[in-house]
């Protein structure tokens, strides 16, 4: 309670969603990369009552914003007081989006009783609210899945205007034959996975963001705020989902007793159980890449990110000429209902 | 007895021994005995009176308003006039677009949250109008008579507070160039360059604290970079562009802007504050005379490389132009130089 009133203080008074003096909630934040179970890790946390986590708020782009108005030693908003006003403004800003959000009735996606109310956003590890008050959920998953994953997202989205121009030309060639059916997304998929600026270009980015990551973690737990982190990785999450969800349940200070069982239905059991290539929960396993990424193209992506998988603990032995063929289960038609691409072509 | 007087540790853990529903039950007769928060003395920018740009404090009304335009058109001069008249107080640099560019990107995406809540751009909306109403005066109230409290930044127009007052300050790009230049070798701060020309900074810069004279020499220092006279060309034309667009718009929209030349400001001092004391509602009657001592007379008694006042002239591009400087601006701003009405056509 002393933490909710220092931050309440710190925050000042606020009006409307913003206003409430007592705000009971405590915020917190899980951060990744894309496709790194961002989604899985919200859904976990929102079996339990007290828990309430929603997406995308992308704060971050805010926090942007305020950087650049306190960057030059000239600006006004680099001194005291308004350099305070402005951290104050973008933590009364924060606190009164989620508990806005949390708090809508229960009809409307709200869960009144949360106290535990945070966001999920994929993007990396900074500070939003300073810790202790604000909570800090990260997870790491082995970039080649994380590669995989992102290719089929990125298929599916179908958005070459906003891609990097240094991929953008082999997306355009690939993605007309994509949208036909699932086996057309896989082929595509292959396809582009077997495209070295498309690999290393994915492969840099996650090991930057990834680096990014750990070297804040490092300068967090220096400073004294190793217990406003958890770190999480994929793996172990989906090798023993119901230890891993009751640590994050305890880290935010709820009992996990009272969390609600794991489901298919709501998403939050490991793996769906097939393979959907068009759907945003496609797969969830751990591995797949072995079935899209050959020697090759895995040369390729160790060349730009095998230092960090290195440290994050991850096998970088190097992997099969070809990849495996798709197990007779993983190659069955998807039951989940056709995507909206899908229903169009049918 | 407040919890300031009490053993802190005691009241955590009765707090925890407490069940929850009691606590609520409790809360409104225990509240009374906790410690107040600190007095904030900017809660009455909380909320805007009437409008998103009026604000009272203790019964004394103040207004906000804005100064914008292109780097080295004059800003500061702007703001040395204004500042003549007691009523009003204005200091800068805020650079408000930057918060404001970052709520912006955070409301566009449309698979991002806020995008699709309308409660949440509500909240978005109100904290930005909050935070630079409360900033603004954090940092201008220390004035006792002062009622319009202003911002100056060189920026784009742009509406901060929808409705409240902005002046656009424009000037020859020719003269802003020249200006601009020296400016940036004189303050030698390549982290304020863009990244592509911080090169030149490092290059020039501590040669021009030793001997800055040899800069009129346009074939060395910034100006001697095609590069960097193309840019900055470019990046002038874009800015008067897009405010000669933004300005009608703004004003159909409810926010009232005065449009002012440096040139203009130059030739009729008199007439062109009084003009912007009436546009911010003041008597010019009220205000100080400009003086050589408020750097508020037109231009300086001579020039000083190294002072940040250099010299205040209008039409000096005259002296430093060569071919090379001409033939890149005409092909990066002349269209734009045309619609400002610095000239007629591109024959000059």
């Amino acid at each position: 309670m002393n933490v909710i009133r220092r931050t309440i203080q710190r925050l000042g008074p606020a009006r409307g969603a913003l206003e409430d003096p007592t705000p009971l909630v405590r915020p917190f934040f899980v951060c990744g990369h894309p496709r790194s179970g961002t989604n899985w890790v919200s859904s976990l946390l929102n079996l339990h009552p007290q828990v309430f986590c929603d997406g995308e708020f992308h704060f971050h782009l805010i926090r942007n914003g305020i950087e650049g108005f306190q960057s030059q030693p000239w600006y006004v908003g680099s001194r005291e007081p308004v350099r305070s006003e402005t951290e104050r403004a973008f933590a009364s800003l924060v606190l009164g989006c989620l508990t806005a959000q949390a708090h809508r009735p229960a009809e409307h996606g709200g869960k009144p009783g949360a106290t535990e109310v945070g966001d999920h956003t994929p993007r990396m590890l900074r500070m939003l609210i300073p810790p202790p008050a604000g909570r800090y959920i990260i997870i790491f998953r082995d970039g080649r899945d994380v590669l995989v994953s992102w290719t089929f997202h990125l298929l599916k989205t179908a958005r070459p205007d906003i891609m990097h121009p240094q991929v953008r030309p082999i997306f355009e060639q690939v993605l007309p034959a994509a949208g036909e059916s699932a086996d057309a997304a896989r082929q595509a998929a292959r396809r582009l996975l077997a495209d070295r600026a498309w690999v290393q270009h994915y492969a840099a980015g996650w090991s930057d963001h990834t680096g990014h990551d750990l070297a804040t973690m490092r300068q967090l737990k220096a400073d004294g705020h190793a217990s406003s982190l958890l770190r999480l990785s994929y793996e172990e999450l989906h090798a023993d989902t119901q230890t891993h969800r009751a640590r994050m349940y305890t880290f935010l200070g709820v009992k996990p007793s009272e969390a609600s069982p794991l489901s298919r239905e709501s998403h939050t059991a490991p793996g769906f159980g097939r393979e959907a290539p068009r759907s945003f929960y496609r797969r969830g396993e751990v591995g797949d890449w072995r079935n899209y990424i050959d020697a090759q193209s895995h040369s390729w992506f160790l060349e730009r990110a095998g230092a960090r998988l290195s440290e994050l603990g991850y096998d970088v032995a190097p992997a099969a000429s070809t990849p495996k063929p798709l197990t007779p289960q993983s190659a069955q038609p998807t039951t989940v209902p056709p995507s909206r691409e899908e229903k169009k072509t049918s | 007895m407040t919890t300031q007087g009490a053993d802190a540790g005691l009241i955590n853990k009765v707090k925890a021994a407490v069940p929850r529903p009691l606590k609520v039950i409790l809360r409104p007769m225990v509240r009374p005995w906790l410690a107040p928060p600190p007095a904030d003395p900017y809660a009455c920018a909380d909320r805007g009176v009437g409008n998103e740009w009026t604000i009272v404090d203790r019964e004394r009304t103040y207004k906000f308003f804005f100064l914008c335009g292109s780097w080295k058109s004059g800003t500061h001069w702007v703001q040395a006039l204004i500042n003549l008249h007691p009523k009003a107080y204005m200091t800068g640099e805020f650079h408000f677009e930057l918060i404001h560019g970052g709520f912006s990107s955070y409301l566009k995406r449309r698979w991002r949250l806020p995008a699709k809540s309308r409660v949440l751009q509500d909240i978005a909306h109100e904290s930005l109008r909050r935070c630079i109403r409360r900033s603004m005066f954090a940092q201008t109230r220390s004035h006792p008579e002062a009622v319009m409290l202003g911002d100056r930044s060189p920026r784009i127009l742009k509406a901060m507070l929808p409705g409240a007052p902005h002046i656009l300050l424009h000037r020859d790009g020719r003269d802003l160039l020249i200006s601009r230049s020296y400016h940036m070798l004189r303050t030698n701060n390549p982290g304020a360059m863009l990244p592509q020309f911080a090169h030149l900074l490092r290059r020039w810069g501590p040669e021009y604290k030793l001997s800055p004279e040899k800069f009129r020499d346009t074939t060395i220092g910034l100006l001697g970079d095609d590069d960097w006279v193309r840019y900055l060309s470019r990046f002038w034309a874009e800015s008067c562009l897009h405010d000669l667009k933004a300005m009608p718009r703004l004003i159909s929209r409810g926010t009232p802007v005065h449009f002012i030349r440096y040139e203009d400001l130059h030739a009729d001092l008199e007439g062109n504050r009084a003009a912007i004391y009436r546009f911010l509602g003041l008597d010019p009657a009220e205000a100080a005379p400009p003086s050589v001592e408020t750097k508020t007379l037109p231009g300086f008694k001579s020039e000083n490389l190294k002072s940040a006042t250099r010299k205040g002239q209008s039409g000096e591009w005259r002296c430093s132009f060569t071919d090379r400087i001409t033939r890149i601006f005409k092909e990066e701003a002349a269209e734009a130089l045309v619609q400002m009405g610095y000239e007629k056509n591109t024959n000059w």
